[in-house]
């Protein structure tokens, strides 16, 4: 093809021969391209298996100073999976020690004469002391304790008044979604996004921030393309190639290796992804665009790309955020990605719920690519 | 080892570092950013979870109830709804955590002591958030259901409230949480950034001294020169080590004085830890450098390998005793949980050396076997 058909198809055709140019440097860099299908396959994989934000195996010392039934009765219920029982102890003061040392958990002391107060129908106070350092643990243990002790205190009452009804309110609870607290698809999705955002900004970030620091922009410059071909250039391949490493996750890992059902729709989803991983990449090259070489780069990404995992909303949710945080929550395309994949893979959303998101995303992508198409004019005028 | 030759290097490598003058500024600026968003962005604290109501009673016990939810600094009461279709529909689009279905005739059940029976209905998608919202719902209606029983038994049996309490709930428990009494999640979350931002920051900056020499073609210098290999490594090292440290120290002050977290352990034992743990996230990065000829590629490398598994294995979100084996064998890969074994030790439970003992002798050899890697793997006679 030549310069003398169509303008627009001449502009599409320059725009190909950039994307072209990117794609095969891409290749080449084979220790990445290697690596970055590591961290679509066997990395998504063990990052949705291995870790879990339950309470599991929380070593509980018990000092049991009453060594009768109801004791017994009453440390049986801590079980596995979320208490391990690490020792039984004599008397209060090692309990302390344990904790000290990081032994323990949390330390439930008995009283005496527990069973005799139980069957004479005093109250009795069971103390319950927790390793606060360790908040996300110990805030879950106390919970779980908690609502044991108010099962076994419930029990009590039923059965001293065995032959009459009495006026308990029941809770029947159903959790939607994820029936038996299963994290493997809540994870692999977050981890499949947090995936995404970071070959996002990076790949097109670092791509144009070598091109300056080795001065082949010029060589761009001086080239028949405009600046926004210069940019969709570094854009449109990445976003390709990221697309196509999310579907491997998707279909190899999250629907292969890890057995999982996805609802809602694909096609909906991977549209969803198309726009947040161009919305990322316009942050990437924007980022590229205040900075010099790799290392500012390299320090500015590593920076924002913490401080918008931890406020996308799927760690702390946004009622518990301060407000002077939220706006930068809302600035964070994860957050609306993240609110757009949950819901359409694990809720089976369709367009009609998620418009939201997508709308914000597209606002978002739309704002930092304006701005990096000004940063870029200017800078090379 | 030749101390001159590795001081002349990393005297060179500190003026190239001081004299790019943005990076310069940020590697010391962007710390302390990061530390004071994360620090106070991140909450484990619960309250205001969105909860709404089907009430088909409505009646003085089912507003009871109601009421018990709009008064709790935990929950968030957005209204009654008239359908189960509008709890599918505010549940999916994220706007309700958690709905409560009151069934009729429930006041009539509970006057003429009867059990009832409500549902509670808890979106799932973000299991571990589930299961907190969970058990704070079943805490409310727990305590509405004793007040029932109460009031029931104080009826029937013809005894005071207080003795009616007494039978209704013969067991309570007394929770006490120890070194952090209050449970300020910044106290447990404000010294973990510590260890979170200094996990990426040494990392990507070392990693990028090194690789951006092999692009330029300047590490052709060092081919050429005398400088030894074990040289070599440590004159990189020590410069990034030192800015490293200078940062870990504004850390550590933001930590007291903006945070305003107790330390309760041996400053110095601390420090020390401290500089340990750098040298070692920065030899990390170095290690990296040695293996990849680009610097995308090692800004790459240097975020996934610290990044994500620092966030998600160190212990600070996840407690480690959730993780499954091979998770917790990938923590112990890091440097980070050792180290926030240490930040646990001093911030909160105040143990002084000894308690520091086992950190920093385990983050000792993890540097030595990292600095025999790097030397191993960096070669003066490069192929190709």
């Amino acid at each position: 093809m030549n310069d003398h058909g169509a303008p627009v198809l001449v502009w599409a055709w320059r725009l190909g021969v950039v994307c072209r140019k990117e794609l095969v440097q891409f290749l080449r860099n084979w220790i990445l391209a290697l690596f970055m299908l590591y961290a679509f396959t066997i990395m998504a994989y063990q990052n949705a298996t291995a870790i879990s934000r339950e309470l599991k195996h929380a070593s509980l010392v018990v000092i049991d100073n009453d060594r009768s039934h109801a004791s017994r009765s009453l440390i049986y219920r801590f079980q596995q999976p979320q208490f391990r029982i690490h020792e039984l102890l004599e008397s209060s003061r090692h309990g302390i020690e344990r904790l000290d040392d990081g032994d323990a958990a949390l330390v439930l002391d008995i009283p005496q004469h527990f069973d005799r107060d139980l069957q004479s129908g005093r109250p009795t106070r069971l103390q319950l002391q927790l390793d606060g350092a360790d908040s996300a643990r110990a805030y879950l243990a106390a919970n779980y304790a908690g609502s044991i002790v108010r099962k076994f205190s419930a029990d009590t009452v039923q059965k001293r008044f065995d032959d009459e009804t009495l006026p308990i309110v029941q809770n029947d609870q159903r959790v939607w979604y994820s029936p038996n607290h299963e994290e493997t698809l809540f994870l692999a999705i977050q981890d499949l996004a947090q995936h995404i955002f970071l070959f996002s900004i990076l790949l097109p970030a670092s791509a144009l921030a070598r091109e300056k620091e080795r001065g082949t922009v010029e060589q761009l410059l001086v080239s028949p393309l405009s600046p926004l071909q210069i940019m969709l250039g570094k854009i449109v391949p990445m976003v390709g190639i990221i697309l196509l490493a999310s579907v491997v996750t998707l279909i190899f890992i999250i629907e292969g290796a890890l057995a999982l059902n996805v609802r809602g729709n694909l096609a909906l989803f991977l549209g969803v992804t198309a726009l947040f991983s161009a919305s990322a990449a316009g942050l990437g090259i924007s980022i590229a665009s205040l900075t010099r070489n790799m290392g500012q780069v390299g320090i500015v990404s590593i920076t924002l790309m913490p401080i918008l995992f931890m406020l996308s909303g799927s760690d702390t949710p946004p009622e518990m955020m301060p407000d002077a945080l939220l706006p930068i929550m809302y600035l964070s395309p994860l957050h609306h990605y993240l609110n757009a994949a949950f819901g359409i893979l694990i809720k089976g959303a369709d367009i009609t719920t998620v418009w939201d998101s997508i709308l914000y995303m597209a606002i978002l992508g739309g704002g930092v690519f304006a701005f990096s198409l000004v940063r870029f004019r200017q800078s090379f005028r | 080892m030749n101390f001159r030759r590795v001081v002349t290097l990393a005297v060179k490598e500190a003026r190239e570092i001081t004299r790019d003058r943005l990076l310069f500024t940020l590697a010391f600026l962007m710390p302390p950013v990061m530390m004071v968003v994360i620090g106070f962005g991140v909450n484990t604290d619960v309250r205001e979870i969105p909860i709404v109501i089907l009430d088909f009673d409505r009646t003085s016990s089912s507003r009871e109830l109601a009421y018990k939810f709009k008064d709790s600094q935990y929950f968030d009461f957005i209204g009654y709804v008239r359908h189960r279709n509008e709890i599918q529909r505010l549940i999916t689009d994220s706007k309700a955590r958690a709905a409560i279905v009151i069934p009729p005739r429930f006041h009539e059940r509970l006057r003429s002591g009867r059990p009832a029976e409500v549902q509670t209905i808890i979106d799932g998608a973000i299991p571990a958030r589930a299961e907190t919202v969970g058990s704070y719902v079943s805490a409310v209606i727990a305590s509405f259901s004793q007040r029932q029983v109460t009031d029931h038994l104080a009826f029937t049996q013809g005894i005071p409230p207080a003795a009616a309490t007494a039978l209704a709930s013969p067991v309570s428990l007394e929770t006490r949480f120890l070194y952090n009494e209050a449970m300020t999640s910044l106290w447990a979350i404000g010294p973990g950034c510590i260890m979170t931002v200094l996990a990426f920051i040494p990392p990507i900056i070392a990693s990028v001294g090194v690789v951006r020499e092999k692009e330029c073609g300047s590490i052709d210098n060092v081919y050429s020169s005398t400088l030894t290999r074990p040289e070599f490594v440590l004159g990189k090292l020590i410069p990034y080590v030192v800015i490293s440290s200078i940062s870990f120290c504004m850390l550590f002050a933001t930590t007291l004085l903006v945070f305003q977290v107790p330390f309760r352990g041996s400053p110095i034992a601390f420090a020390v830890t401290g500089i340990l743990y750098v040298t070692c996230t920065t030899l990390l990065g170095m290690i990296i450098s040695f293996f990849v000829r680009s610097q995308i590629a090692a800004v790459i490398l240097a975020v996934l390998v610290t990044l994500i598994p620092t966030l998600q294995y160190s212990g600070m979100i996840v407690p480690l005793s959730s993780l499954s084996d091979a998770g917790r064998l990938q923590a112990r890969m890091l440097p980070a949980s050792y180290f926030f074994e240490a930040i646990q030790a001093s911030f909160l439970k105040g143990t002084g050396f000894v308690g520091l003992a086992s950190s920093i002798t385990a983050l000792g050899i993890y540097a030595l076997v990292l600095y025999a890697l790097c030397c191993l793997k960096f070669s003066k006679r490069p192929k190709s």
